[in-house]
């Protein structure tokens, strides 16, 4: 079989620059090909250990022996400090009255955003202002921006405000005995958008590409921060960053709830999740949850007017909820008394694990009719932008007189209420050869089109457009197919094929149908394989 | 990045007046229609109405009493080109909708991921 012009994944995912290498093959030698990604925004992913994990692309360390092993490139804020370093810390001692403290100078590019790391010892300072500070002086003074005033760790996004920029540590110190400490800190350039988004959610590497989403949930992990509705006699106990979340870290809120008449339907503990519901409309709920008893748990989730009961057992699991809402109604999940309405249910004593909390707008005000990866909120709604990809000027890629369309695909939905295509064309949507999720449940479809007009198009319905499939589409005058995991489901022997094929989009060339799915691998091919080819190439 | 907070009338006026500025299209093909972001929109997010003091719900969780809301409705807009919404642009302290990895009040042009606690 011939080599693939152009690939993407297969195995071979990597990212340079903020681009995705997709490539070509001669040999055991590749060559990159970078695909454009757009997204503006933050995204997450599972990472290969399995953890959830925001898409970040860090440069090196700016910050010279910021983990305390020298205080060389430190130097004295204030003139009354004495340096040293105690226990692989950083410390500034006050030897005289008044301010005290350390700083280093840092060469920042005001059009990049940094990420600072830090964690500081302020126990021994003054009781005054002790704080971890970034400024455009060296004493820290001007142009503050205060990064901490606690003892612990604090992680910080900055878009510096000048090029020459001070890090440091300060105190307003009363007497000599005062000190402050740096345990370490670090400041790395930061990129968050415009990065693709490489998922191991089901255990191998597949492109992650997914529509706008909002999540409406104002507090995601800190739950505490949301409201409760509580009757009757029982407890509602919650503890914020208690154990470790799905993302490895200790973020994620206990619950401990209890009710003592299971009987009683006004006998309840529920955690409000807000005003998110409205009438009519479908929206997915989703969150982590654990037990933390050591047994398995049922926890009521309810709206109006229908309820779900989730058992957690001791190990995280997501739990996704399509809710179609009978009213402008919030989200409740706790436990609550009573039998026989959609609002009772779930264990009497409760003590459960919850972190990522979701239920999502598809940002038109709309619904959502399945779950996407996790969007963080702190405080107010956040909305994750759509995922697009394209690569133009690969003329040299694509033979506009024959060749094949390849994909390993897992669309998000059975059912999508927007078409979702991926194509070979020429920046318009007029000459195209394409490979699409039509709105029709489970339906795909394949398209060949010259000047406007269709060459060919078929359609076929398969078991289950969310499981990984096959799909190649040949493409020759007068000889069409599509194969679909080994088997040819169509052919066509008559039509034309476009000309000046120049570009890959995950949409139809014109901004439209924009693709959302999971892609394993897709491959270009300049020359129409043989069936033989095809059904090895397709074959799962 | 730009990000421009908007508050209109109506829905149907928002989508007129973002339409008529060209930030995304209506595009219908083969009897299926879609809005198409255009010309630098990185998204467009329909806040809807805003609550200015909360509705109270009975023990089901239906409403007992209506919300209050602030005029119109409003919308987020993420463009990387400007704009002039006149008088339908509008400068909040306590946003109640943002952009992953913005900070939570980030408005304006010129917006980068910013100060922001994670």
């Amino acid at each position: 079989m011939a080599n693939p012009s152009l690939q993407i994944g297969n195995g071979k995912f990597a990212i340079k620059e903020n681009d995705l290498l997709g490539y070509s093959s001669s040999g055991t030698r590749f060559f990159p090909i970078p695909i454009t990604m757009t997204r503006a925004t933050l995204g997450t992913r599972v990472n290969p250990s399995g953890l959830i994990e925001d898409v970040e692309l860090l440069g090196s360390e700016e910050v010279e022996n910021g983990d305390g092993s020298s205080t060389t490139g430190w130097d004295l804020a204030y003139a009354n400090t004495t340096l040293s370093i105690n226990n692989n810390n950083l410390r500034a001692t006050a030897n005289g009255s008044g301010a005290y403290g350390l700083s280093q100078d840092l060469s920042l590019d005001t059009n990049k955003q940094y990420i600072i790391k830090a964690t500081i010892n302020v126990d021994n300072a003054s009781g005054g202002a002790a704080n971890l500070r970034i400024a455009t002086n060296s004493n820290l003074s001007s142009n503050v921006t205060t990064l901490s005033s606690t003892t612990g760790t604090t992680t910080t996004i900055l878009s510096p405000s000048a090029t020459t920029m001070y890090i440091g540590i300060v105190d307003t110190a009363n007497d000599s005995s005062n000190y402050v400490e740096i345990d370490n800190i670090s400041v790395k350039e930061y990129t968050i958008d415009g990065l693709a988004r490489v998922d191991y959610t089901d255990g191998t590497a597949s492109l992650l590409v997914e529509p706008q989403r909002t999540n409406l949930i104002t507090y995601s992990e800190s739950i505490s921060n949301l409201s409760s509705t509580t009757n009757g006699t029982g407890t509602l106990t919650i503890t914020d960053n208690y154990t470790d979340s799905p993302q490895g870290l200790q973020n994620a809120s206990r619950v401990q709830m209890s009710i003592v008449d299971t009987n009683d339907t006004n006998n309840y503990r529920l955690i409000n999740a807000g005003s998110v519901m409205i009438t009519g409309v479908t929206r997915e709920i989703s969150f982590y949850a654990k037990s933390l008893t050591g047994s398995n748990q049922d926890v009521l989730v309810y709206w109006s007017y229908d309820q779900q009961i989730v058992t957690l057992t001791n190990d995280w699991q997501r739990f996704k909820i399509s809710a179609t809402s009978g009213n402008s109604s919030k989200v409740f999940i706790g436990t609550r008394g009573g039998s026989g309405s959609y609002f009772s249910g779930g264990d009497a004593n409760l003590d459960f694990a919850l972190w990522g909390l979701q239920v999502e707008d598809d940002g038109s005000g709309g619904g959502s009719s399945y779950a996407t990866s996790y969007i963080k909120t702190q405080g107010s709604s956040v909305t994750r932008n759509q995922d697009e990809y394209t690569k133009t000027g690969i003329s040299d890629k694509i033979n506009s007189e024959e060749g094949v369309l390849f994909l390993e695909v897992a669309y998000l939905t059975q059912t999508s209420p927007t078409i979702k295509e991926i194509s070979l064309n020429d920046g318009t949507n007029s000459n195209r050869v394409a490979l699409r999720l039509n709105t029709t449940t489970n339906q795909i479809r394949a398209i060949v089109r010259v000047g406007g007009s269709n060459q060919f198009t078929v359609q076929n319905t398969i078991s289950n457009v969310t499981n990984y499939n096959k799909i190649a589409l040949k493409y020759k005058e007068n000889d069409f197919a599509l194969w679909v995991n080994g088997v040819e489901l169509d052919t066509d022997t008559s039509g034309s094929i476009p000309s000046g094929l120049n570009q890959l989009d995950f949409d139809e060339g014109n901004g439209a149908s924009v693709f959302c799915g999971k892609v394993k691998q897709l491959q270009v091919f300049k020359t129409a394989l043989s069936d033989s080819e095809l059904a090895t190439l397709t074959t799962i | 990045m730009n990000i421009y907070k908007l508050q209109y009338t109506d829905k149907a006026t928002g989508d007129a007046d973002l339409l008529s500025k060209g930030t995304y299209e209506v595009v219908t093909e083969e009897g299926v229609t879609q809005d198409v972001y255009r010309n630098g929109t990185q998204a467009i997010v329909y806040i809807g109405k805003i609550v200015e003091i909360p509705a109270t719900y009975d023990d089901e969780g239906h409403e007992i009493t209506l919300p209050v809301y602030y005029d119109g409705v409003f919308y987020d807009l993420m463009t990387t080109e400007e704009f002039d919404f006149g008088i339908n642009e509008i400068f909040p302290v306590d946003c109640v909708h943002s952009f992953a990895g913005y900070e939570k009040n980030a408005e304006g042009t010129d917006i980068d991921p910013e100060l922001e606690e994670i």
